[in-house]
């Protein structure tokens, strides 16, 4: 029996909250499976059963938070086991599952020939729950297969099924399994269990922070792909773990979960940075090591674009989400067929390839970190039209519904700080493009109009430019361009 | 735009770029005064005159070796070589010279000549008249080897070949010379080593060559309506190959299907999977599925060539098997 | 062609300046300092020199690998050596042999190790010249091994249908490698029987550089003039096996028969009797040549190997990777 207890993960922790259980009750658990997370102040932690047997109890519920050293469960051996305690639910409805274990002689119309068949589909293919009653029954699923002539054994197939010379009371039988079992017999890999998973399917579940054998036990398969993995989230929401973007896979696969410690700072959280923030953290250092970023600033007296943006909301309405940052595209576009080596990027060593379509990147801060969808063609576009892109590629980028396409192909990019109330903000640039135009808050400050002094709206825009390819000239000129475009703001709706 | 079909294409990308450049001319077994056995020269010999397109010999070792001379001594010539199967002649004019010349000279020498030939199964032309040679030359650095699939590409890839300063094998599906598309009427030209993606999808990518990229289209079509939506991405210049936008395609859709006309073993499907592996093999979501000939020379009998042939069934077969269907 | 006393001391020197920079580098490829594996033509220098000497500076030359002497008239020596030597100084920086080079600057057609496939590639550069309307005309040398491919046949062929100006200049020095020629050609006497194309054809003393010059004269003077090809069969002799790795198996007496005609010796003996040149003038060119030759591989030998990148230069017109992946 090993009573489960919510341990002190780190010097400051005083309680926890049970974020998931990953077993039901009655469900079997081998030594080293997790079997349930937790989270604290710092971070999301599992517990790992000690021994064999199966999850006895659930003494706190998923959502509940409470203090260190709190029983959470139990974990005991067969016959203690809750009488009654039913995992159903586990049977597969759908899909075609896999011919490669349906016994010979068995012609099967429905089936299409398989030429590339998977050599670990030799064992018959079975639900979690029909394996683990055979286990428990020491029923081979072979024999089952051959008996039935179904293609994926279900529990219902298992109970059915009479062995030849054999006790269905599963107490008292000891049988050793088949050779051609031991594919389908746990193994020691707490993680995977006995389920095989392809490679996405891998990357994802790690991701999600879930076990494959959860995943497995949940849509009835031994082979998970990634649908499975989806299916497996959208049906048990759980706290979302970082999507899988960009790096992910060569990433996320190796980080682990934390522990605290009593002597040594408790470490939240490490590990290579993954998603959209390893994206960064790549392309960042690529700027670092191999760019002469320099940065250039103009001061913008925005009061008659705030006038003229305050104008257009009352009168488009909700129609229309309208946006500074679309004025500041629009500008933006206006001025860079005339200093087109700002649309631009640097394809190698000595190579500059200038765009003749202007794409630009709106840099949007997510949770999961930094992204930079594309507006096409953002030259052709009116104020209007940049509003409503802008904010779908906002939302999209917050949901995580952008397309592949959306993601790239950008000429130039534009980062608006100003929201978070950067009074200056100097973007890096986004490589291999060559420049980036930073916007920053809109503040009050006094200026000067027909000799009064007078409250005005000023902006500070930052361009930060690859000095490598870009001289200074062009990049004050484009500034000052933009500027004057911004300061009269009526000529940016023609 | 105007339809066209690819003999068309073909007819006219020659004529303007023997109109273009007078250091291009064009010869071959036939495609003179005949105008070629599938046509494709008829009436070039009438409107540029015997200098600038002629018959030769029934020896491809005379066309290989002459095209290579010219081509290093200041001409652009395009030859054709009426059957794949007859590459192997050639193949030592192409591999063991005009492949390595720009690397054998230390001036920038290149060897501007285009090798047309044909290719494509399916006319009960028998063993030897029928067989696609990509696999005898994808190993070959120094070699640009294109294969088109619409009239479009056809026209735009041979005046980029004719154009470009390596020599290049531009193969043409005989079978498919009566293709119709549409065909910008003005000056163009598509850039060898670029892929494109014939047909936007997400849920499995299939990479398809030549000929085979009509038949991987057709199938996604009847795939759509299944629910299916496959990405099919023709990387047009085989060799040398453009393969990021098949790793990104394989990055979004997790599955991956090839399809060509030769053998699948050995072939080039073998070559787009094995970088895949290496690329992107943690986006995979299924085993990557290859779709080509068995390995037997091409029969003769209507009903084994059809066996033989790749065709859409094959290709709907292995886009379900990495869905798991 | 008449000669003035400079064009035949210029011939003699050329003669003598190949047959001294093959001593050295059979010398130095002994004493193990040359990494190419010598093909040497000691002995059959009054081809290529009489024959280039033929041709004007805009003729396209397509040598066998063992045609020195033309390219050691047209390319700096310290290239030549260099290509020896795999150094940056080399005709390709290293990435192919000497023995194969080709450049467009010196009109030398780049070949390959397939023995005779360079000739339907002389006849091409016979097509370049009548596409670009120009009087260029080619030489291809090739031994009489490539008579026995059909390379050898199909070029023959496509050059007199379409009377291209190309000359074809067998360099007979009687052994295929290690095999006379005799055994294994179905001819009489000659091989320029095989042929019977429509196009001239001789028979030349390859050893005798004026001989070489007038046969070969008269063949370019033709084919400027729109009249197609010749064949000319040189015989001639080498005084090495085919390749330096190769035991001699050939008769210590035929060697030493054909020494007794050696090409430098006839020229230099003819020059003393006219007058052309004196003892003295003659122990100058040689002592000014081996210095020159001396500083080339010294040269060489100090040139520094090439850097790896230096072999990724596989297509002029993409940029490519390692693994020929397209570069974007």
């Amino acid at each position: 029996m090993q009573t489960l207890t919510l341990p002190k993960g780190g010097k400051t922790m005083e309680e926890g909250t049970v974020v998931e259980w990953l077993l039901e009750e009655g469900e079997p658990v081998s030594a080293g499976e997790p079997v349930l997370y937790f989270e604290s102040d710092k971070a999301t932690s599992e517990i790992t059963a000690d021994e064999d047997g199966v999850l006895l109890e659930r003494s706190v519920a998923e959502g509940e938070t409470v203090p260190v050293g709190t029983e959470l469960g139990r974990i005991g051996s067969d016959d203690e086991a809750i009488e009654g305690a039913d995992t159903a639910g586990t049977e597969p409805t759908d899909g075609e599952p896999d011919p490669a274990g349906k016994p010979e002689g068995e012609p099967d119309p429905g089936s299409k020939p398989k030429p590339n068949s998977d050599p670990a589909g030799a064992a018959p293919r079975a639900t979690p729950s029909a394996r683990r009653i055979a286990r428990e029954r020491g029923v081979s699923l072979s024999a089952v297969a051959a008996e039935t002539g179904v293609r994926q054994i279900t529990r219902d197939d298992v109970e059915a099924y009479t062995p030849v010379g054999a006790d269905t009371n599963g107490d008292d039988v000891t049988t050793a399994a088949e050779p051609d079992e031991l594919t389908v017999e746990p193994v020691s890999n707490p993680e995977y269990g006995d389920v095989l998973g392809s490679p996405w399917a891998r990357v994802l579940a790690a991701n999600h922070g879930i076990p494959l054998s959860a995943v497995a036990d949940e849509t009835g398969t031994d082979r998970v792909r990634a649908s499975d993995v989806a299916a497996y989230v959208e049906n048990e929401p759980r706290e979302p773990g970082p999507e899988p973007t960009g790096p992910g896979p060569d990433a996320a696969v190796g980080t682990e979960p934390v522990t605290g410690s009593i002597d040594e700072p408790a470490i939240a959280r490490e590990g290579p940075p993954t998603g959209a923030r390893g994206v960064m953290f790549d392309r960042m250092s690529t700027v670092a090591n191999e760019y002469a970023s320099t940065t250039t600033v103009a001061r913008v007296d925005v009061t008659d674009l705030v006038s003229l943006y305050d104008q257009l909301s009352a009168a488009w309405g909700e129609d229309v989400p309208l946006s500074l940052t679309a004025f500041v595209v629009r500008a933006v576009a206006r001025s860079l067929p005339e200093h087109d080596v700002l649309n631009a990027e640097v394809t190698s060593e000595e190579n500059v390839r200038v765009y003749e379509d202007i794409n630009v990147g709106i840099a949007a801060d997510t949770d999961e970190g930094l992204l930079v969808p594309t507006i096409y063609d953002a030259d052709d576009r009116t104020v209007r039209a940049l509003s409503r892109e802008i904010d779908r590629l906002a939302s999209g980028a917050r949901d995580g519904t952008l397309d592949h396409d959306d993601m790239q192909n950008g000429t130039f990019t534009v980062s608006n700080a100003g929201n978070l109330g950067a009074y200056i903000n100097t973007p890096q640039i986004n490589p291999p493009q060559t420049a980036v135009l930073g916007m920053c808050a809109i503040v009050d400050e006094p200026g000067v109009v027909d000799g009064e002094v007078v409250p005005r709206k000023m902006m500070h825009l930052t361009l930060t430019y690859d000095h490598r390819v870009v001289e200074g000239a062009t990049a004050v000129g484009f500034l000052r361009t933009v500027k004057s475009l911004l300061e009269s703001p009526e000529s940016l709706l023609s | 735009m105007s339809e066209h079909t690819v003999r068309e294409s073909i007819n006219r990308a020659l004529a303007e770029e023997l109109e273009r450049d007078e250091r291009v001319f064009l010869y071959g077994e036939d495609v003179g005064d005949y105008g070629g056995l599938y046509q494709v020269t008829d009436g070039l010999q009438d409107r540029f005159g015997e200098e600038r397109v002629f018959d030769t010999p029934l020896s491809e070792t005379t066309l290989g070796g002459t095209a290579v001379g010219a081509a290093l001594t200041g001409t652009r010539p395009v030859v054709e070589i009426m059957f794949g199967d007859f590459m192997a002649i050639i193949a030592d004019q192409i591999t063991n010279f005009a492949a390595k010349m720009y690397f054998n000279y230390g001036d920038g020498t290149g060897v501007p000549m285009v090798v047309r030939t044909t290719y494509g199964a399916g006319d009960q032309f028998g063993l030897h008249h029928s067989q696609s040679p990509i696999g005898w030359f994808q190993n070959v650095p120094g070699i640009k080897i294109v294969a088109p699939s619409t009239p479009h590409d056809y026209k735009g890839l041979l005046k980029a070949s004719i154009r470009d300063d390596d020599p290049v094998i531009f193969l043409e599906n005989k079978l498919r010379y009566e293709d119709e598309g549409e065909v910008p009427d003005g000056e163009y030209t598509v850039p060898l080593c670029r892929s494109e993606r014939k047909r936007k999808g997400e849920d499995v990518t299939v990479v398809a060559i030549g000929g085979m990229v009509d038949v991987a289209m057709e199938a996604a079509e009847r795939l759509e309506a299944d629910g299916v939506d496959a990405e099919v991405i023709d990387p047009r210049t085989v060799v040398p190959l453009d393969k990021e936008p098949i790793f990104d395609s394989v990055r979004k859709t997790h599955r991956l299907v090839i399809v060509h006309e030769a053998a699948t073993f050995g072939g080039f499907g073998g070559e787009i999977a094995a970088e895949v592996a290496e690329e992107a093999l943690f986006y995979l979501d299924a085993p990557i599925e290859r779709v080509g000939a068995p390995f037997t020379p091409v029969p003769f009998a209507e009903n084994l060539e059809e066996a033989y042939l790749p065709d859409e069934e094959d290709v709907i077969e292995a886009v379900q098997n990495t869905l798991g269907r | 062609m008449n000669l003035n006393d400079e064009q035949r001391r210029e011939i003699y020197e050329n003669l003598l300046f190949a047959r001294r920079f093959e001593e050295t580098v059979l010398e130095a490829y002994e004493s193990g300092g040359v990494p190419e594996l010598p093909h040497l033509s000691i002995g059959q220098e009054a081809v290529g020199v009489g024959a280039t000497y033929a041709l004007s500076e805009d003729d396209w030359i397509a040598p066998s690998l063992r045609t020195r002497a033309p390219i050691l008239m047209r390319v700096p020596l310290k290239e030549v050596t260099a290509g020896m030597y795999g150094t940056v100084s080399g005709p390709s920086e290293g990435r192919t042999t000497q023995h194969h080079m080709g450049s467009t600057e010196h009109g030398i057609l780049g070949t390959t190790g397939m023995v005779g496939s360079h000739l339907n590639a002389a006849v091409g550069a016979g097509l370049s010249s009548r596409q670009l309307g120009d009087d260029r005309v080619s030489a291809v040398f090739f031994g009489d091994g490539a008579t026995t491919r059909g390379e050898f046949h199909t070029a023959l062929n496509y050059a007199a249908v379409e009377d291209l100006p190309v000359v074809f200049i067998i360099e007979n020095n009687g052994w295929t490698e290690e095999t006379p020629i005799e055994q294994v050609t179905a001819v009489e006497e000659d091989l320029i029987e095989f042929a019977g194309h429509d196009l001239p054809s001789s028979v030349v003393d390859g050893q005798d550089a004026d001989e070489v010059l007038a046969a070969t004269s008269e063949a370019v003077d033709r084919a400027r003039e729109g009249n197609g090809p010749t064949l000319l069969e040189m015989k001639t002799y080498r005084y090495r096996p085919h390749a330096e790795v190769i035991q001699e198996r050939r008769d210590e007496a035929e060697i030493k028969r054909w020494k007794q005609r050696d090409p430098v010796k006839i020229y230099r003996d003819r020059l003393l009797d006219d007058g052309v040149v004196d003892e003295a003038w003659l122990e100058d060119l040689d002592a000014s040549l081996r210095e020159e030759i001396e500083a080339s591989f010294e040269f060489a030998q100090n040139d520094p190997a090439p850097p790896e990148e230096t072999m990724y230069h596989v297509y002029k017109d993409v940029e490519v990777d390692r693994d020929g992946g397209v570069v974007r």
